[in-house]
């Protein structure tokens, strides 16, 4: 990135945070407080397959984040692409991850909760999935939730891909706030539930959950007690 | 204190016995099973723990230089794991600990993997990856219990690349020199071919890979297929693996179960490691794949804070899974 800074003015690259699979850095662009979003490449990665996933999440992530942006769902917006460098700009949300919110217990979990059913729902609505819808890529400020990171997010139809953004959410409750976890579904359920496909998403999560090995709720399915 | 475990929950029938001071192990000894073709069927396995069990017991008294009336307790792996094979070791245990009046400890599988892994990589707050032929779990410990971060949607990884060798004839046997099947096929490998790439979340699934996988072999050079499957099955782990890092910030990954013996996966984690500023610790191989000293140790780990089990309550669970498990000694 360094070699191009002149090519988008970009002032002063800050290292903001590491990410799984991404540097996040702080910047102004254009005068704008902007973070870039650079895919990194991974050393265990073969080269072929490491382009492979960079390019294709780094298109993916930019469409779907301007079609979210669209519905009117709180996303950072795109300033700029950089497909070559696997680079995404775009506008920095000044906020506190939900993550952080309901570890320092900065705000209603129920309530948290619908807001993020909220989001899910309009997303899911217009055949998005955000592919990993967990409470470190949502962002309070000012009392609304910014979604982020749209590295594994889909076009799609399939119940399947909404349920299992649904199960990832609730993955990240379970294992980060296992003390809230109950409390944040409620809310979520209060709003996501008007969702059209509501009814099957939530038959499809159960069944994505006794996909899983050794699952409580199989047990009853076998005969293996004596 | 020492405490004899039992472990029979797949292909190996193992009996280890710990102490509770250094140098904790005094014996691991094991038979495992190897089916002359195709996969295990649950019930040559029962015959094969059955005809092996009285002689490994006595080996492992043996080696521990001690007699059975000096344990204190009887651990036994009730799960998971296939039924057939389970009930051996049960069955073994429950014996012992009529006839000799010891208390009887109900010991996870899981859980006996992993705290073998504390013990002999000395890892203190481990992120943990558990990968075995039946397991591909990214684990942590959190207020009592071990929290599932990650895990595999159906098959297990270790599963998956053992039945991909299996079906196009290059095993068994699976393990050649220390090295699995599918590393040796894709050192001939000429070009990465494309594979299905599932990571939902830090979730991962691996039965569309290997179907795909599978598919691939009339079109493609097999050694190109394990080259790519395997590079596709590791990577997928990793980037959960990296996902599960930036969530919980830990500085050490630790690797136990039979698949952290893989010399592939262990390049790749160095480089990962390396990125992260983390270590990596992994499970000596003598106790990466199944075995008894590890069911010995986190019984004894178990019998320490009280855990023990009536014989009458102590029905084998095939389903057992790490997060059901109260862990006291460690809070």
């Amino acid at each position: 990135m360094e070699n191009r800074r002149g090519r988008y003015s970009l002032e002063e690259l800050k290292l903001l945070k590491r990410g799984a699979e991404s540097q996040i850095y702080e910047t102004y662009f254009l005068g704008i407080h902007a973070i870039v979003k650079k895919r990194i490449s991974k050393a265990y990665r073969d080269p072929k397959l490491d382009r492979k996933i960079n390019l294709e999440r780094t298109i993916m992530e930019a469409k779907l984040m301007y079609n979210a942006l669209k519905l009117g769902i709180n996303v950072p917006a795109i300033l700029y692409i950089d497909k070559d460098n696997f680079s995404i700009i775009m506008e920095f949300i000044e906020g506190i991850t939900v993550k952080e919110v309901l570890w320092k217990n900065l705000y209603d979990p129920k309530k948290i909760g619908e807001m993020i059913g909220e989001i899910a729902l309009r997303l899911h609505s217009s055949q998005i999935a955000h592919g990993d819808l967990t409470t470190n890529n949502l962002i309070l400020k000012e009392n609304k939730l910014f979604l982020i990171d749209f590295g594994l997010s889909k076009r799609t139809n399939d119940v399947e891909d909404f349920a299992t953004d649904v199960h990832v959410f609730l993955r990240s409750l379970e294992s980060v706030h296992p003390d809230k976890k109950d409390e944040v579904f409620d809310g979520f359920k209060l709003t996501y539930s008007k969702f059209k496909l509501y009814e099957k998403v939530m038959e499809t999560l159960k069944d994505i959950r006794m996909r899983g090995r050794y699952v409580e709720e199989r047990r009853s399915k076998s005969s293996n007690r004596e | 204190m020492k405490v004899l475990g039992i472990e029979s929950t797949a292909h190996t029938f193992g009996v280890g016995i710990a102490e509770d001071k250094p140098p904790f192990i005094l014996a691991n000894v094991r038979d495992t099973y190897v089916p002359k073709s195709g996969g295990m069927k649950p019930g040559d396995l029962a015959r094969h723990h059955a005809t092996v069990a009285p002689d490994i017991l006595a080996k492992a008294l043996e080696e521990a230089k001690t007699t059975i009336e000096d344990i204190d307790g009887i651990a036994v792996a009730l799960g998971p794991g296939m039924g057939p094979a389970l009930r051996i070791g049960a069955v073994v245990a429950r014996a012992l600990a009529l006839k000799y009046n010891k208390k009887l400890i109900p010991v996870n599988h899981g859980i006996g993997h992993i705290e073998i892994g504390y013990l002999t990589t000395n890892a203190k707050d481990p992120l943990i990856l558990y990968l075995s032929g039946g397991n591909t779990i990214i684990t942590t410990f959190y207020e009592g219990k071990f929290r599932i971060f990650g895990e595999t949607l159906d098959i297990a990884l270790g599963n998956m690349m053992d039945v991909f060798v299996r079906e196009v004839n290059l095993a068994p046997p699976y393990v050649v020199n220390g090295k699995h099947v599918i590393d040796i096929c894709a050192e001939n490998a000429k070009d990465l071919i494309d594979l299905p790439y599932v990571v939902k979340g830090q979730d991962m699934s691996f039965s569309g890979l290997l179907t795909a996988a599978l598919r691939a072999t009339k079109k493609y050079p097999i050694p190109d297929i394990c080259y790519s499957i395997r590079e596709n099955a590791f990577d997928m782990l990793l980037e959960a693996t990296e996902r599960a890092l930036a969530l919980t910030e830990k500085k050490e990954i630790m690797v136990v179960g039979g698949v952290a013996a893989s010399v592939s996966l262990r390049n790749k984690l160095d480089l990962l490691a390396k990125d992260w500023n983390a270590e990596i610790k992994i499970v000596p191989s003598q106790f990466s794949g199944d075995n008894g000293a590890m069911i010995a140790y986190a019984g004894l780990l178990a019998l320490k804070s009280g855990v023990t089990i009536p014989i009458e309550e102590s029905v084998i669970k095939p389903r057992w899974r790490i997060d059901e498990v109260d862990i006291p000694w460690r809070n």
